[in-house]
């Protein structure tokens, strides 16, 4: 007889570990700059269609196929179709290629923790990430050796990891209930403090006040799609996953609207923080918000250590609790992503959770190695931009037009409907149908032009080739040799 | 802060938060049937 397959201890924790899965990094250092630069509150609008007519549809369906058929991606997709199977280990490999990339962010964050006490980062926190915490080189070419500082991060963020998931989702549920909960309580506490500070008002102004003109723009609702579409973990297999952990009458429909909504607020939430603290920082430094204002890694580890800098008293108290934030925000979607790819081996061989996280970390450790030698950083930046911009899209594509043509999917919403709180119908079909696809190809054309036209950030073609194309590609061989091996036959 | 920030304010939170808490309200009278 194979193993039984594990169960989540309770719906409350499926919410929550799909919730963590959503909510990571990109809620806090990218929503709010989107907003800011797309209409400030107007953005709220196609932020919302979005997310009714692609992101939640697209949860329920990731949610459902995993929970109906108890599998994680690559075989849940080899049912749809056999060669799916092929495309779903792709998807899952791109989860476990983001792991191994996102890793690197979450070392920064070990390392800015560990300074953070004493704000070692001094007067000019730009000069100290580029030169003492990356001690970046010239380029992609002058690779260098890894930071020590960055491999210890690295090292306590793979053993974190693998702790976390030795035990699959038994260990999960339970750690879940403290890494969701616990950077909404810490994010809680910096906007306390953000908004009592003088220029709060400030910041915030700039990030609700709505320009309704920018509507008009399609780049706009492009974009809106796109922060979504990234926002909710989709497309990677992670959701899939998840749901494959769920008993045979679980809730779906209600549990994808929670997650949705939960993740959502979460971003809404952190603008709020952000721009307290931008606002702040402004007001401190006698410029207007828009120069201060920055997103991604510029906003974690320049302005936030710029801002905490003048904050008048407990700086480094106020230090140590951003970077938990970040920390927690970021371990619960690390270690979605693992599972997303490590539960298809457990699917197809039979291997235990416990060999699986520690293989894949044993593996995955030494290779992240790359992203934190002196050149590390640029290597990051371009795995990132394909995997997302790429690999995610062309992923999410697949998905829809797989489930929603190749599969019984009018049967499927009948089987969701029978076992669900809220009810979906016809036009959950349609976004699939329609409406995602259409979107997620004119993003994929959209980003192909701009490649093919501008390159990206610089960097020379040979290094986008390479780390780019190539780091897509990689995924999609290996993928092709999984789905080839046979399947291990449970004896008897 | 203007008046349209404010509303903008009150239609993110009417959303998100409102959405959430019909969502769980449901999902609580469902299990206590």
């Amino acid at each position: 007889m194979p193993p039984t397959r594990q169960q989540w201890h309770s719906r409350t924790s499926f919410i929550m570990a799909a919730v963590g899965s959503a909510v990571g990094l990109g809620n806090v250092w990218r929503f709010p700059y989107v907003a800011y630069t797309s209409g400030g509150g107007a953005f709220l609008i196609p932020y919302f269609v979005a997310l009714f007519t692609a992101g939640i549809p697209m949860l329920i369906l990731e949610m459902g196929l995993g929970q109906r058929l108890q599998k994680g991606a690559p075989l849940a997709f080899g049912a749809v179709r056999k060669p799916l199977q092929w495309f779903g280990w792709w998807a899952a490999g791109l989860s476990a290629g983001i792991v191994i990339y996102y890793s690197t962010i979450l070392a920064w964050s070990w390392v800015y923790l560990w300074h953070a006490p004493s704000l070692s980062w001094g007067q000019q926190p730009e000069t100290f990430f580029r030169e003492n915490v990356l001690q970046r080189s010239a380029g992609p070419g002058h690779l260098g050796w890894p930071v020590l500082s960055l491999v210890i991060g690295m090292g306590l963020t793979w053993l974190t990891i693998y702790l976390i998931l030795r035990k699959g989702v038994r260990s999960v549920s339970k750690v879940v209930m403290i890494t969701v909960p616990l950077p909404i309580l810490l994010l809680a506490i910096l906007l306390v403090r953000g908004l009592t500070l003088p220029g709060a008002m400030d910041g915030i102004r700039y990030y609700l006040t709505p320009d309704f003109s920018q509507l008009a723009n399609l780049k706009i609702w492009l974009r809106a799609y796109g922060q979504i579409f990234f926002s909710l973990s989709l497309a990677s297999g992670v959701m899939i996953g998840y749901g494959s952990y769920l008993g045979k009458k679980a809730e779906i429909t209600n549990s994808a609207l929670i997650t949705g909504l939960a993740n959502c607020g979460t971003s809404f939430f952190a603008g709020f923080v952000v721009f307290s603290m931008l606002g702040y920082l402004a007001n401190v430094q006698g410029l207007p918000v828009p120069d201060v204002t920055k997103s991604g890694t510029g906003l974690a580890f320049v302005a936030f250590p710029t801002a905490i800098n003048q904050l008048p008293a407990f700086n480094g108290l106020f230090g140590v609790i951003f970077f938990v934030t970040l920390l927690t925000l970021g371990i619960d979607s690390a270690f979605a992503l693992q599972e997303a790819f490590t539960t298809g081996f457990h699917d197809k061989w039979h291997i235990p959770p416990e060999k699986l996280a520690g293989g894949f970390c044993l593996v995955a450790f030494p290779v992240s190695l790359i992203f934190v030698t002196r050149g590390g950083f640029y290597w990051f930046d371009i795995v990132d931009k394909w995997i997302c911009d790429f690999g995610l899209v062309i992923s999410g594509l697949v998905q829809c037009l797989a489930v929603g043509f190749l599969y019984p999917v009018r049967d499927f919403r009948d089987y969701l409907n029978a076992q669900s709180e809220v009810r979906v119908g016809r036009w959950w079909i349609w976004a699939l149908r329609y409406v995602t696809p259409a979107v997620l190809t004119v993003i994929l054309i959209g980003n192909l032009l701009q490649e093919i036209k501008e390159g990206y950030g610089g960097y020379p073609r040979w290094a986008t080739l390479l780390a780019g194309w190539g780091g897509v590609l990689f995924w999609a061989v290996l993928g092709y040799v999984l789905w080839k091996r046979p399947a291990r036959v449970p004896s008897e | 802060m203007p008046l349209s920030a404010w509303l903008m304010f009150l239609f993110g939170c009417l959303i998100l938060y409102g959405g959430l808490a019909c969502c769980i309200t449901i999902a609580i009278r469902k299990r206590n049937k």
